[in-house]
């Protein structure tokens, strides 16, 4: 029946012949570890296929606006089935794309294979690779959390340098004069319309190169004096190619199957990621924070790093200028470098060349993701969170005041949380009528979660509950050698009288506990166990007790 | 054109040239008709100008003397097709006999940098960047002292304009020969 099948469309459209010429050519041979350099290519093809697949399927819950984009990729994360995971899949699979590609074109460098006949692929290739960074830039805003929005108002600030061009292109790139909804429609349009069509166009283009001339041979050393003039050496490349190619093996099943495994080593190792180190969700992003330490993606720490070199100044020509000088360099690198000399050790200065801005890479890399975070950041646990998002948008502040802002209607919400218990205030916040008879307060028809997150924040406010008689000796003992409480104790570290109106509970419980996690260079001691002397309950009760301190 | 008649093949020949002209007007039309349209409208944003109006910031009194406060307040704001009630924060210094007020990002590349007590300065988590009180740069890549918004203040109250001016050449003098002796 399926023979029946193939031909008749054979019969039509000579699909025979066309899977022959496909499947049936000849690979030159390739053996020991650099065959596996062989199959990036393919990794790369197929990690494309995975970020469309999943892409697609993110995209059903997505939702492209400030106001829900976040709410629609924690609702991935936390309530599609698989959400997580795919979520993971497409976050981890952008990482291994960027990686997989550097590599590839890595591989085509030391073999010299972006030489005579296959210049345009090359060039075709440095275009994909600006493709796949751009990507990476666009998707990097999706999320609409503090990480994505801050990484690209630097992103776009940087292009606000660019010479003349700058203030007009940097609108261009936002919609607007600074990141807002419009920049996460265009970013979003660019990420999964524009850019996937462009992308796939490449790679056909890409291919069909890459089956019209041939997988490329390893190098064989050539000594200088065999080089002749360049019509000789194209010559004797291309008959050597042909015998290498003679000898090769068939595309199917030989070489295949080696690309398939190397796409089964792939997704196991994304799936692994996207497995054990779902991406964050972290906190809906937030103009006006002044504590955030804003970083980019992994694979743009180089450039972040590189940047503090650079005098305000000459900022353009380290964000914009070199960064391009490094592609038209990419792209003009068959024509420079033309002589048919391909093996790496016959091109010793490119090969160390390009060691050399490996190295650099990776060192720049390390060096960004090591900068300090000079500003004290604790994320606030996601009920809280979540909790002051709906303080916000039910206006709470209109009627009731919180450390001393808000309206004169309703009760202090800190000295609230101190005289209530959470099943006091659930009750309330569910019938305020009902728990006080003739309260001026509405109903506000939360849901269970909503006031279980609402209770949650207005706890925080008054500084997490009520702490024990313990609490103050704690401080006697541990604190007030260096830290004054009310006029009394020491004066190495700041005045603690009024910390609860500057810090939340979480914040203090997470200093107190190891202030080198929440600020570099912090000269206060950790006091958690096994690194201090203090429990996590005591940590705990240290901190509602100062963060009741107004 | 298989003729043999030479009239015949330069008539062939003009009529190829016409058609190919035609094919390639054609497409050149078609071009323009889409093109124009959809290139103004992603280049539209760059030519649109946003107004900003007046933010009340509250009683100047209640300030602390010569040390940033990190005011935030809320605005009413335009973003695309969203008007919403937005939380924004400016830094601001009162002095004596003025008051200065700082766009809260880096002149940089545009971080949230932070006033650090203790040491008295600005700090910008991104790239090292350091402010004294005044906004000018102590340390790290920015090219200028930090962006002030234009304020006034009107019986006791402070109002700011939220379109972030570089401070006047004056004070950029001011602070680079204020730098100078420790250089």
């Amino acid at each position: 029946m399926l023979r029946r099948v193939g031909d008749w469309l054979d019969e039509r459209l000579g699909t025979r012949a066309l899977g022959a010429a496909l499947f049936g050519r000849k690979i030159p041979l390739a053996r020991g570890w650099v065959a596996w350099l062989y199959t990036l290519g393919s990794v790369a093809l197929f990690i494309f296929i995975l970020q469309a697949v999943t892409g697609m399927f993110l995209a059903m819950n997505y939702s492209p606006s400030p106001d829900h984009a976040y709410d629609s990729v924690a609702y991935i994360s936390r309530q599609v089935a698989f959400g997580a995971f795919v979520r993971g899949l497409h976050h981890w699979g952008a990482s291994a794309m960027v990686v997989v590609v550097a590599l590839h074109l890595l591989t085509v460098f030391f073999l010299g294979a972006y030489k005579y006949p296959r210049e345009a692929t090359w060039i075709v290739g440095v275009f994909l690779l600006v493709l796949v960074l751009l990507f990476s830039f666009t998707g990097y805003l999706l999320p609409w959390n503090q990480q994505a929005y801050w990484a690209t108002v630097v992103g776009t600030d940087i292009t606000k340098e660019a010479p003349l061009i700058g203030p007009a292109l940097m609108r261009l790139l936002c919609g607007a004069s600074q990141v807002g909804a419009t920049t996460l429609t265009r970013f979003f349009a660019l990420h999964v319309l524009v850019f996937p069509a462009l992308l796939a166009a490449l790679i056909a283009v890409h291919l069909f190169m890459v089956v019209g001339q041939g997988v490329s041979a390893l190098p064989a050393r050539v000594a200088r004096a065999e080089l002749g003039d360049l019509s000789e050496q194209r010559r004797s490349e291309m008959d050597r190619y042909h015998l290498a190619k003679e000898a090769g093996e068939p595309f199917y099943p030989d070489t295949l199957a080696r690309d398939a495994v190397a796409v089964v080593v792939a997704l196991l190792l994304i799936g692994l990621l996207a497995w054990r180190i779902p991406p964050e969700i972290g906190e809906i992003a937030n103009p006006a924070s002044t504590s955030y330490n804003p970083r980019p993606e992994w694979y743009f720490l180089f450039l972040f790093q590189f940047l503090k070199f650079f005098p305000g100044w000459a900022e353009p020509v380290a964000a914009v200028v070199l960064p391009s000088l490094a592609i038209v360099v990419l792209l003009l690198l068959p024509f420079f470098d033309w002589r048919l000399r391909r093996h790496p050790l016959d091109r010793p200065l490119a090969t160390s060349v390009a060691g050399l801005a490996v190295a650099g890479f990776v060192a720049l890399t390390i060096a960004g993701a090591q900068s300090p975070r000079v500003s004290a950041y604790v994320p606030e646990p996601r009920l809280v969170a979540e909790g002051q998002r709906l303080f916000n948008q039910h206006h709470c502040l209109s009627c009731h005041s919180a450390n001393g802002h808000g309206g004169v209607i309703g009760p202090d919400l800190a000295l609230a949380a101190r005289q209530h218990d959470d099943r006091w205030l659930l009750a309330h916040l569910a019938d305020p009528q009902g728990i006080v008879p003739g309260s001026p307060m509405p109903k506000f028809l939360l849901l269970p979660d909503e006031q279980k997150a609402l209770v949650a924040y207005i706890q925080e406010l008054g500084g997490g509950g009520p702490y024990t008689a313990e609490a103050p000796k704690l401080f006697d003992r541990y604190c007030s050698v260096c830290h004054r409480l009310h006029g009394k104790g020491g004066a190495l570290g700041p005045d603690l009288s009024s910390i609860g109106s500057a810090r939340s509970q979480t914040f203090i419980r997470a200093y107190i506990g190891d202030p080198s996690t929440v600020l570099t260079g912090a000269r206060m001691p950790a006091y958690l166990v096994p690194k201090g002397p203090l429990t996590n309950a005591e940590i705990a009760d240290l901190a509602r007790y100062l963060a009741q301190q107004r | 054109m298989q003729d043999n008649n030479g009239a015949h093949t330069e008539e062939a020949s003009t009529r190829r040239r016409f058609f190919a002209r035609l094919f390639w007007s054609a497409m050149g039309l078609v071009g323009l008709g889409i093109g124009v349209p959809v290139i103004g409208y992603f280049l539209s944003p760059v030519f649109r100008r946003q107004r900003k109006s007046e933010v009340d910031l509250g009683e100047v009194g209640s300030l602390a003397l010569e040390t940033p406060q990190r005011v935030e307040f809320a605005i009413r704001q335009r973003d695309g097709w969203i008007t919403r009630t937005a939380r924004a924060i400016a830094w601001v210094v009162r002095r004596k006999d003025q008051v200065v007020v700082f766009d809260p990002h880096c002149t940089h590349l545009g971080c949230p940098y932070h006033w650090d007590k203790q040491s008295g300065r600005f700090f910008c988590p991104c790239h090292g960047g350091v402010f004294d009180v005044e906004g000018c740069v102590l340390a790290g890549p920015p090219p200028r002292p930090l962006d002030v918004y234009p304020s006034t203040v009107r019986n006791g109250r402070l109002y700011v304009t939220l379109s972030p001016l570089r401070q006047t050449e004056a004070e950029v003098r001011r602070c680079v020969q204020r730098r100078a002796p420790q250089a």
